[in-house]
């Protein structure tokens, strides 16, 4: 589905103002300078959602079927970058795979 | 209970027999390592140690037996491997220590035979093989391994720099930044532990600076003790897209190291790995959404599901009852099957698929306008036409057809549901002027006035209209709107100027030069400057009109013709005003005094031309008579010094003028200057047989050499041009002046012979022989439509058997065309004497008879 509503982080029910916020947002912590395919995805979902017109059609035209990071998304979204400890620093020092 | 040994894969090899010599030996082992037989090579450099020592077999043996252990290591036969190494080992000097083996060991938690390892290799002097050795202890340091320490001289560097190499491990786990530059800096560049450096700036900069992360990754070699280090954070730089493919080939604890580094929480972990662990076909992923729907949410599910079993209907929907998912409505179905038309790519398909889902929905309820179901009906209605372009198409071609028709009125009535889409008004108000339905155009564009009368596509679109149906007073008010608005806009203003000067030639045409003189007055009110000379030249006709071709008209064209330079120009200009009022256009060029005019020179022919593209850009054409009288004149002025790049430019505006003597004259001058130039090896050829349908073997060499050419020079454009022309016209064997032996049919008295009827009269031969003698032989295939295969097989039996069999065998053809169209059979005639023969006439030169007219020699 591409879906946009989970690539601005915003709930399927968002009107315009949310949206028009979640995008800018977006935007400023992915610029494109600095991510590109992120702020690409980002200017997608935007154009798709923008309007109450574009939501409509969106839903009614759309036909890309869901992937599994999407259901991943919903489910456990990816959180802030981590650092590993360093027992995972240790495993891989050591060779394992 | 003691394990059975596995019978050997390979029988094992025994001596070398006695017969084969040590040479012969030496050399099978050689062959044995290089093609991998590692056991069998062992085999055969024990055998030849036992019969001497010789460095290489020692070194051939080291090799293989590392091989051999690299294979057991692989297999996860560690121990075995050891022992392999062991024995390698055991050859001394020849057999330096490798890292491979230090791995082995270390993984085996040797740590003090890696160490011993090490210590080993110094005093051999192989830096790379230290160097490898000791980055190896280093990771094996770092990760806490306390045998390392035991084993090393204490200014060791592997425990030297570890301190800070540690210290750096320790700062970046917690986030310290500072404390982690300053560890860094303790670690120089000829360090065991300068991969590990690498790694750890690349992964301070993965989030801020992913392009820099990677260039430092990339430092860090494949065969470092670092690489799974390196392999992780190269997997967290992955765009999303990309990671499915790239996690499933990677090992757990470099995926785990990633993840986090991606910010993968353990219930994302988890999932993934649930659902990688099942495989991630739709029917699999149907399940996993299905079973997580109460957080997924319902609507969210269904939906997904429809899309996943879109793709394969109805095959696919057995994959919902395994899931547990209800089956699809009928208005899902319908929805499925607009899907599926949007795919398959076919109008016809789309129109009837969403039309039918716009049915399904309007039969549900009338919705109310203004709701989400209005609106979802409005956009159905329309959807098809944005799918497949149908009325943009329709539109351009200028006729209705059905299927638009149909769209149009659909689009139409969405609408009543949805009113406020201004570009639905546009569309289908220039759909209709394109097809000239000029008042269902007025009614949605005037609609959309209405609605947005400072719109200024809906002002643009409103203006095309108002000119296309000649209302010059609304037009002038709509262009004064858009100008109120956007004071720049050159388009309104060039399209109303040019409105008003057609309006004028028209009233010229009909004779009202008071009317026309009206019209100029606007022009010139909003043309300005830069649109003076055109509507100076159309009211030097409205005097000459005015003057019912008297002395006062000649004067005046003749002051116009002097104005514009009294050459080219001239005529191009006063001629295509001529022509567009109607007038006479060889009395006004004599008139003007450019009956005979001569070219002005090099700036004469460029601002003719230059007219010409102008009138050709406007999407105008150049009348036939203007162009056969300006050819003459064109062609005179092909002598002069033009650039290269001036001459291709002339040849062009020539090509889209269609004046093609006028361009095989400048593309033959060109090529007299530029010997073989491709470009104007193509427009010669274009010019001299556009509209005909074979050409000379000459001419057509002469373009596969300018193919060749054009391919070498890297010119695109003309390699694309000159294989369009050689397809068109496609092997010599076309050509009726490629076979110098057809001259034979120019003399009739070489057909004597088909008038000898008196034994066997045949009319059909007689009719055959005719046709041959009057059209040629490759006019006459032409004309039967023969493809190139049966003309080939035509001209083999001329080579061959002559013309009579030539001629026998066409009969055989045409006889079977004739009687297919029902003619009456030809009566015999009388029999007469046969009249004596004529004298012989000259034979006519080549080509002077079958040539087309218009078709000149090239060159």
């Amino acid at each position: 589905m591409n879906d946009p509503y989970l690539v601005l982080g915003v709930p399927p029910d968002a009107d315009d103002a949310a949206i028009h916020a979640a995008y800018l947002a977006g935007i400023k912590r992915y610029p494109p300078d600095r991510d590109p395919q992120r702020f690409e995805a980002l200017r997608t979902a935007y154009e798709a959602v923008r309007t109450r017109r574009d939501r409509l059609a969106h839903a009614l035209f759309d036909a890309s079927p869901p992937t599994l990071g999407e259901v991943l998304d919903k489910l456990a979204p990816a959180g802030e970058a981590r650092r590993p400890d360093a027992a995972l620093f240790a495993a891989l020092l050591k060779g394992t795979p | 209970m003691k394990k059975q040994r596995k019978p050997l894969p390979f029988p094992k090899p025994t001596a070398a027999p006695s017969i084969e010599s040590v040479e012969d030996t030496a050399g099978a082992a050689r062959r044995d390592l290089q093609a991998g037989r590692f056991r069998e090579a062992i085999n055969r450099y024990k055998d030849l140690l036992k019969q001497g020592d010789a460095p290489d077999w020692r070194h051939g043996l080291a090799e293989a037996y590392a091989g051999r252990a690299g294979e057991l290591t692989e297999k996860g036969m560690l121990k075995e491997a050891l022992v392999i190494w062991d024995n390698r080992r055991q050859l001394g000097e020849a057999a330096s220590p490798s890292p491979v083996h230090a791995d082995l060991l270390l993984r085996l938690g040797q740590s003090a035979a890696a160490t011993a390892l090490y210590r080993q290799a110094q005093p051999l002097g192989d830096e790379a093989a230290i160097a490898a050795l000791g980055a190896k202890l280093a990771a094996h340091f770092l990760a806490g391994d306390p045998g390392i320490a035991e084993g090393l001289a204490p200014d060791d560097p592997i425990l030297v720099h570890g301190t800070a190499a540690r210290a750096a491990l320790a700062a970046y786990c917690a986030g310290d930044a500072q404390a982690l530059a300053a560890s860094l800096a303790g670690i120089p560049f000829r360090s065991p532990y300068r991969d590990w450096a690498q790694i750890l700036k690349a992964l301070q900069r993965l989030s801020e600076q992913p392009e820099a992360a990677k260039t430092l990754l990339a430092r860090v070699a494949d065969g470092s003790a670092f690489v799974n280090l390196r392999r992780a954070a190269e997997l967290a730089l992955v765009p999303e897209a990309d990671l499915a493919a790239r996690l499933t080939g990677a090992g757990e604890a470099v995926s785990r190291f990633a993840l986090i580094l991606r910010g993968w929480g353990d219930e994302r972990q988890a999932l993934w790995q649930e659902a990688t662990r099942v495989g991630s076909s739709p029917q699999r992923l149907l399940r996993l959404m299905y079973r997580h729907r109460a957080r997924l949410g319902e609507d969210w599910v269904r939906q997904g599901a429809l899309r996943l079993v879109a793709g394969d209907l109805p095959r696919s929907l057995s994959w919902l009852q395994e899931a547990g998912v209800k089956r699809p409505t009928p208005a899902e179905t319908a929805l499925m099957a607009g899907w599926q038309a949007d795919q398959a790519r076919s109008p016809g398909r789309i129109v009837g698929a969403w039309h039918h889902y716009a049915d399904v929905l309007g039969a549900e309820a009338e919705p109310v306008r203004g709701s989400d179901a209005a609106l979802r009906l409005a956009l159905v209605q329309r959807h098809a036409d944005r799918q497949a372009f149908i009325l943009q198409s329709a539109g351009a071609s200028g006729e209705a057809g059905e299927l638009d028709q149909v769209v149009a009125a659909t689009m139409g009535r969405s609408l009543i549901h949805d009113p406020d889409d201004t570009d639905i008004y546009l569309r289908l108000g220039t759909y209709y002027r394109q097809i000239k339905d000029f008042k269902e155009a007025r009614h949605f564009l005037g609609a959309a006035l209405t609605r947005w009368p400072d719109d200024l596509q809906v002002l643009t679109a409103s203006l095309d209209l108002a000119l296309a149906t000649n209302a010059f007073k609304k037009a002038t008010g709509l262009a004064r709107s858009i100008l109120d608005l956007d004071p720049i806009n050159t388009g309104a203003r060039e399209r109303l100027v040019k409105a008003h000067i057609a309006h004028a030639r028209k009233q010229i045409r009909a004779l009202r030069t008071d009317l026309a003189m009206k019209e100029l007055d606007q022009a010139r009110e909003w043309g300005g400057e830069a649109a003076r000379e055109r509507i100076e030249l159309t009211a030097a006709f409205i005097s000459v009109v005015g003057a019912r071709r008297s002395d006062r008209g000649t004067e005046v064209l003749r002051e116009q013709a002097e104005r514009l330079g009294g050459g080219l120009r001239a005529s191009l200009a006063l001629g295509m005003e001529a022509v567009a009022v109607g007038q006479p256009l060889t009395l006004v060029l004599r008139q003007a005094g450019l009956a005979k005019a001569k070219h002005g020179g090099r700036e004469d022919l460029l601002a003719c031309l230059a007219r010409l593209r102008t009138h050709l850009d406007g999407g105008e054409r150049l009348s036939r008579d203007l162009g056969a009288s300006l050819q003459g004149q064109l062609k005179a002025a092909a002598s002069l010094d033009l650039s290269a790049q001036e001459a291709e430019g002339v040849c062009e505006t020539l090509r889209r003028g269609a004046l093609d003597e006028a361009r095989l004259a400048f593309a033959t001058a060109a090529l007299r200057r530029w010997r073989g130039a491709p470009r104007f090896e193509f427009h010669a050829f274009e010019a001299r047989y556009r509209g005909a349908r074979w050409a000379k073997d000459n001419d057509l060499d002469r373009i596969t050499s300018a193919l060749e050419r054009a391919q070498e020079e890297g010119d695109n454009r003309t390699v694309h041009r000159l294989e369009e022309l050689l397809r068109e016209f496609g092997a010599p064997f076309f050509s009726p002046h490629g076979f110098d032996d057809l001259d034979d049919f120019d003399d009739p008295d070489d057909l004597d012979d088909f008038d000898d009827f008196d034994d066997d009269f045949d009319p059909i031969r007689i009719v055959v022989a005719n046709l041959v003698q009057s059209m040629g032989l490759d006019g006459l295939f032409n004309m039967l439509g023969l493809d190139p295969k049966l003309k080939r097989q035509f001209q083999e039996i001329k080579r061959e058997q002559g013309t009579d069999g030539l001629v026998d065998a066409l009969k055989v053809l045409i006889g079977e065309k004739l009687n297919g169209l029902g003619l009456p059979t030809l009566p015999r005639p009388p029999r007469t004497p046969k009249p004596p023969k004529p004298s012989k006439p000259k034979k006519k030169t080549r080509g002077s008879d079958e040539d087309p007219p218009d078709q000149m020699d090239l060159f």
